[in-house]
């Protein structure tokens, strides 16, 4: 039953049901929200079921188009690789939904805003699994890291809203520059719809590498590759445990197959993309899974072997062989299943003992036995021990990377082993970590007294628990029924046609396999004689045998301290390596800069320039008796003499002499004087112009009759009072006058509403027609003028009515 | 026709010194006008949708009325009507109320009547009419420092018009008109272009009313206004005048030359990078959020000045978009100044357990403002990004979309500092029912422009297909 229709109620429902447990919210109790929200999940699970029913059955695969309000009708598509990831995270969500029941008991009343966010974000992650085109699929996408964040945030305590700005900041930014990828393929290919670009690019390809340069970027952030995955170390753990688990069991899935979508089925790139892969693949594996071994936090832990598998998948995916795709895609798969298994036990584990600190686990064995085998199962599988399911999937990722030797690729010819090796290495050291895990939680002791409150969980958390081991164990034992599955997909049109007899014939990845673990055992034996030899003595004293306590996280100290290592660790876990960091420094010391050096610069420019003016305003109001004689000799000369250029210029230093001496008055009298000298040079000056006759006489009546309000009404504000500076306040005392000063003021500079400007405007188009320069300065002069206007009001307003 | 020019100005106009003469119920006169006035706009505009543009004369002032003018008029009246009603709460305790409600309502009803205005003089008349206005409300308080940051305003925009009024001149000499439907119809015959240095005179009173490099400065100090005016100047009015002006003059009277879009989008990447990376180190809220003003004009003038239809309509878009997002940003910091009388952000902390309403219409707004899909305000910068690609300005693209990233941080820089972490104020809470449902009004418009793009969408293409040139 595929159709439209069945798609968008999939797709549109989890909103809507989380809008309706969100309006309901305090009226109706937890229990009925429990309920109300189990419900709503388990329709999402049968609802994907349903719709992708047909691909399974059929293998066909179908495009919808709709619009969901968007300004584009989206494209929906419905096929064999979308129904994989949106039934996973259906089922998934359904047992975080479930597992939340119990979990979420001590946020007390606060499951009415987090049911809803747990429905956003099961629906934003379908919603980003079956767009069809990238500005869908892109909203989708930022909505899921939006909902992600709210849901990181959720404890609202310092680490988790730390990691859960730092997640936003390295996701917004990876988004952005994928909005940029999709931006330029649309201008590029005229199209953002998948299919038709996947066409195009086939034929002729356009802009490729800076496309999927930034697709690399964009869609690694949220996938986890190495060195762009520091955020999931902090927001996984940040996170409560169920939506640890959607995070590290769908959500980064997200970006890996999206990564596939467009890197393999879109471009279909070969060689150097697939060495590129490759070698991220490879990297990935190893740093997180050498990272994942000295952890102490069992969170942090499982989010480091989050990031090692994600690896694998990269690997799987990147080697371009048949059977290392399909591996890859099946150990997503898997990987969706174990992990989420794991970080659902370590809510258990954290539920009972109210930390997250290996070191303070010990002997749960007895108190959470169904908790002790579900891990263990987890463990097992997600190391790669026959007979889980994640021995299956990594087994084929292997025998990609062998097959991959005998491609003509770039690299790969030479580089398969080292692949290789990291990905059995990695498996080893995934072995050696986990085994510390299962000790220090379930044998041993604990640091405090063995507190007897500590008991198995109750059924809403350990059913989850239980279905995810046990398909853990089927897929494992049985994984021909997940591979037919995915051999359906049509992985043989972009690639090789898979060969079956390599899956089958393992003796190769056999050997290293057990090699690997062996490898595994051994450094485990290493490292825990030499730590036992020392915990012994401590401070030389004799310590009772029988008190000896077993430092679980203590176990891999020796791998922490070997040479070379010891100096990468140290600064790994300081976060020297943490790309975020830098470039968080690198903003900081920029803006800083920035902000210091050039925008406070202008702004001590605009300062510099006015004080530079009242200084000079001061200066020239001490000789400003003498310069007017000697501007009036100028005047009457160049009257004399009739030459227009020095009539004008003198009127023009008029203007500006007596606006800067006004500037620089103390005395409200001379001010007075001065402001209407300052006028006068205006009326000489524009009388010098042809024309300029008209525009003078509308000009100096406006200005005059501002000008004489303003000093009548100053006159009488200022009363017995000599100096402007006891103006101060007048505002309050004289309301009306003080306006009515002000208007007049404003007139004066010629400033509309007051018709004044009119006459500036003509002034200044007479003026400009003999010289544009003559236009700028009486734009000067105005300016200058209110200068010494506003100084003035600015004196008569003081005042402070602010309630502080 | 000229009756609805009466009404949409001259109610706000007139009906402003009515503020003056009602005593108790100021605040109610200077709502109501602003809301006739938005209504007569909004009625308008539905009931008889334009073909053409229209031009007309009232009482011998030339006006015009097209999509541009009327979408512009409904962005602006639209914000202030809620940021008065927020005042009602904010200056409730506050002296000089008349003062206050004559400034803002003429304010706005001279940002109406600049927007309708079809005729450069005519322009620069309401520019300065709102001028003074803001000069006089950034200085509302009185304190010395308030008073130099007003005149400082008053300075840097007043030079700026001095340099168009030059402009306008230079025009005027060109032209013989100033009536920009005969400057319009000039330049379409004669196919005459606007020269280098009219572009930069009047380019440069645009920058200096919208806060753009290198005159930026004056609206970071005029933080120290009422929060509800300071949310007027960033939102509705102030500096979006320059941006309305640039689309009138630079789009539909005399479509500008590429290589002017160049100038204009190298001054805007300084602008953005500027602000955006002093918006990261500024603590003063309000001044974060000047600076965050400073950089999204910047975006809006990029895409104004890019000769592609998207780029137009995204820009467009994001006037009222960030209108909407940076009014409910100002006025949720002003309910956080308002009650705790702290502007530092590292004084400030955990107010989300006592201030849940207005963190939460904080966060919608700043993921408008961030760009965050579905919200409003991601459809604009990707689509003026989006132009920049098209015209093949990729450094710029890159850059404008690092300055996209730093928005992202300041804005969550200040909603962690603010609104999370250790409680510094657990005793106050949000007192005013009219400031939180104004906040959480506009927090979900923003996230509604987002969803319901596509009617809006049309509106942009009504305003281009009005506008024809390039984009006809």
């Amino acid at each position: 039953m595929v159709d439209g229709q069945s798609l968008l109620i999939f797709l549109i429902f989890p909103f809507m049901w989380g809008l309706i447990i969100w309006i309901l919210g305090d009226e109706i109790n937890d229990k009925i929200k429990d309920f109300f929200n189990i419900f709503g999940t388990t329709v999402i699970f049968i609802l994907s079921i349903l719709t992708f029913s047909g691909v399974f059955v059929n293998k066909t695969s179908m495009t919808f188009t709709s619009c969901i309000g968007l300004v584009w009708d989206s494209k929906l598509r419905v096929d064999l690789y979308s129904g994989l990831l949106a039934v996973l995270i259906s089922f998934l969500g359904w047992l975080s939904s479930i597992y939340s029941v119990d979990y979420m008991k001590h946020y007390e009343g606060r499951k009415k805003s987090y049911y809803p966010l747990l429905l956003f974000f099961i629906g934003s992650m379908n919603g980003a699994i079956v767009s069809w085109d990238f500005i869908t699929m892109f909203f989708f996408w930022e909505l899921m890291s939006l909902f992600a964040f709210l849901l990181v945030i959720f404890d609202r305590s310092e680490t988790s809203i730390n990691a859960g700005i730092k997640y936003l900041m390295m996701n917004g930014a990876g988004s952005l520059l994928m909005l940029f990828a999709i931006g330029f393929l649309y201008f590029s290919y005229g199209n953002a719809d998948i299919e038709t670009v996947s066409k195009l690019v086939s034929h002729s390809p356009k802009a490729i590498v800076i496309i999927s340069l930034l697709f690399l970027i964009g869609l690694g952030v949220k996938a986890g590759i190495v060195p762009i995955h520091t955020w999931l170390i902090e927001a996984h753990p940040a996170a409560p445990s169920p939506i640890s688990a959607l995070l590290s069991g769908v959500m980064i899935k997200v970006g890996v197959y999206w990564i596939f979508r467009v890197f393999i089925l879109m471009f279909g790139f070969g060689d150097i993309w697939n060495f590129i892969f490759c070698i991220l693949g490879s990297i990935t594996i190893m740093v997180g899974v050498m990272m994942a071994l000295v952890q102490k936090d069992i969170k942090r832990l499982l989010a480091y072997h989050s990031v090692s598998q994600i690896g694998y998948m990269i690997l799987g995916i990147g080697t371009g062989i048949s059977a290392g795709v399909v591996g890859g895609l099946f150990h997503l798969l898997n990987h969706a299943l174990f992990k989420g298994l794991l970080f659902l036990c370590a809510g258990t584990i954290i539920y009972r003992m109210k930390t997250r600190n290996l070191n303070e686990y010990g002997g749960l064995l007895k108190a959470m036995p169904i908790t002790f085998i579900t891990c263990l199962v987890a463990a097992l599988s997600i190391s790669g021990v026959p007979p889980f399911n994640g021995f299956v999937s990594k087994w084929m990722i292997y025998q990609g990377v062998i097959e991959a030797r005998n491609g003509l690729g770039f690299g790969m010819k030479w580089g398969w082993w080292i692949f290789l090796t990291a990905a059995v290495f990695g498996s080893a050291l995934t072995l050696a970590s986990f085994i510390k895990v299962i000790f220090s939680t379930f044998f041993g002791e604990r640091l405090q007294a063995p507190n007897n409150n500590i008991k198995e969980i109750g059924p809403y958390m350990y059913i989850p628990l239980i279905i995810l081991a046990a398909l853990c164990v089927i897929f494992g034992v049985f994984p021909q029924i997940p591979l037919r599955y995915f051999f359906k997909m049509n992985i043989a049109s972009v690639l090789s046609p898979i060969t079956l007899n390599g899956l089958w014939n393992p003796t190769l990845a056999t050997v290293l396999v057990l090699a690997g673990i062996i490898l595994g055992v051994i450094v485990y034996l290493l490292s825990g004689l030499r730590v036992r030899r020392e915990d012994i003595f401590i401070g030389g004293e004799k310590i009772d045998s029988d008190k000896i306590r077993f430092d679980g996280t203590a176990m891999y100290n020796t791998v922490k301290e070997m040479g070379i290592l010891k100096c990468i660790y140290d600064k790994a876990l300081k976060g020297r390596f943490d790309a975020y960091n830098y470039s968080v420094e690198l903003v900081d010391w920029f803006s800083e800069k920035i902000y210091k050096n050039v925008d406070r610069l202008i702004d001590n420019l605009y300062d510099g320039i006015a004080c530079f003016v009242k200084i000079s305003g001061e200066w020239l109001n001490v000789y400003s008796i003498k310069i007017s004689w000697l501007i009036f000799i100028i005047l009457i000369a160049s009257f004399i003499t009739g030459n227009l250029e020095l009539i004008r210029w003198t009127s023009i230093f008029v203007m500006l002499f007596y606006g800067l001496v006004a500037i620089g008055e103390n005395k409200v009298n001379r001010f007075i004087v001065w402001s209407i000298l300052s006028q006068l040079g205006y009326y000489i000056f524009g009388l010098s112009f042809e024309g300029g006759k008209d525009a003078v006489i509308y000009y100096g009546m406006f200005s005059f009759i501002s000008w004489l309000i303003m000093a009548i009404s100053l006159l009488y504000l200022k009363g017995e009072r000599d100096e402007i500076k006891e103006l101060s306040k007048m505002a309050e005392k004289k309301p009306y006058l003080s306006v009515l000063f002000i208007i007049g003021a404003f007139g004066l500079v010629g400033l509309p509403p007051l018709t004044g400007f009119i006459g500036k405007f003509k002034l200044s188009s007479v003026v400009m027609h003999v010289n544009l320069l003559y236009s700028f300065i009486i734009i000067l002069s105005a300016l200058i003028t209110t200068g010494y206007i506003l100084k003035v009001i600015k004196v008569v307003l003081e005042d402070e009515i602010s309630k502080d | 026709m000229s009756s609805f020019i009466l009404t949409s100005v001259g109610i706000p106009i007139i009906g402003s010194f009515l503020v003056l003469v009602s005593r108790r119920y100021r605040h109610i006169v200077s709502f109501s006008i602003i809301t006739l006035s938005l209504i007569s706009i909004m009625y308008f505009a539905f009931s008889s949708p334009l073909k053409e543009a229209l031009y007309l004369k009232v009482i011998g002032l030339d006006f015009i009325i097209d999509n541009l003018s009327l979408f512009m008029a409904f962005c602006s009246s639209l914000v202030g009507v809620l940021i008065i009603y927020y005042s009602f709460g904010y200056m409730k305790e506050k002296k000089h109320l008349g003062e206050y409600y004559f400034f803002v309502s003429i304010f706005l009803g001279a940002m109406i009547g600049l927007i309708f205005s079809g005729n450069l003089l005519l322009m620069y008349f309401f520019w300065e009419i709102t001028t003074i206005c803001s000069w006089r409300l950034i200085g509302f308080y009185r304190k010395d420092e308030h008073l130099i940051n007003a005149n400082k305003a008053f300075y840097l925009t007043f030079l700026g018009s001095g340099l168009m009024l030059v402009g306008m001149e230079i025009l005027y000499h060109n032209y013989g008109s100033l009536n920009l439907y005969e400057i319009r119809n000039l330049s379409i015959k004669n196919g005459i272009n606007i020269s280098e240095l009219e572009f930069m005179l009047l380019f440069l009173g645009m920058a200096a009313k919208s806060a753009q490099f290198p005159f930026q400065v004056w609206l970071p100090a005029a933080g120290v206004a009422p929060t509800p005016v300071t949310a007027l100047l960033h939102a509705a009015v102030l500096v979006k005048i320059g941006v309305y002006a640039f689309a009138r003059i630079f789009l539909w009277t005399l479509p500008i030359k590429v290589q002017f879009s160049e100038v204009v989008l190298i001054l805007m990447i300084i602008t953005a990078l500027i602000s955006s990376l002093s918006a990261l180190f500024e603590n003063d809220i309000k001044k974060i959020l000047a600076y965050s003003t400073i950089c999204q004009i910047s975006y809006i003038f990029m895409g104004l000045s890019l000769n592609t239809s998207i780029a137009v309509k995204g820009a467009l878009l994001y006037i009222f978009v960030h209108g909407i997002g940076k009014a409910g940003l100002f006025l949720s910091a002003g309910v956080v100044e308002h009650e705790t009388n702290e502007r530092d952000i590292r004084k400030l902390g955990g107010l989300y357990k006592t201030m849940p309403f207005t963190a939460i219409a904080f966060l919608l707004c700043a993921f408008s403002i961030m760009g965050l899909p579905p919200f409003g305000g991601f459809w604009a910068k990707f689509f003026i990004i989006f132009g920049l690609i098209e015209t093949h300005h990729y450094t710029i693209a890159i850059l404008m979309i690092l300055t996209a990233v730093f928005t992202m941080l300041y804005l969550l820089r200040f909603f962690n500092r603010v609104f999370m972490g250790r409680q510094t104020h657990p005793n106050k809470f949000e007192n005013s029912r009219e400031m939180i449902f104004t906040i959480v009004l506009l927090g979900v418009f923003g996230f509604l422009i987002g969803v319901f793009i596509k009617p809006l969408w049309e509106v942009m293409d009504n305003i281009l297909t009005q506008i024809g040139g390039y984009y006809g």
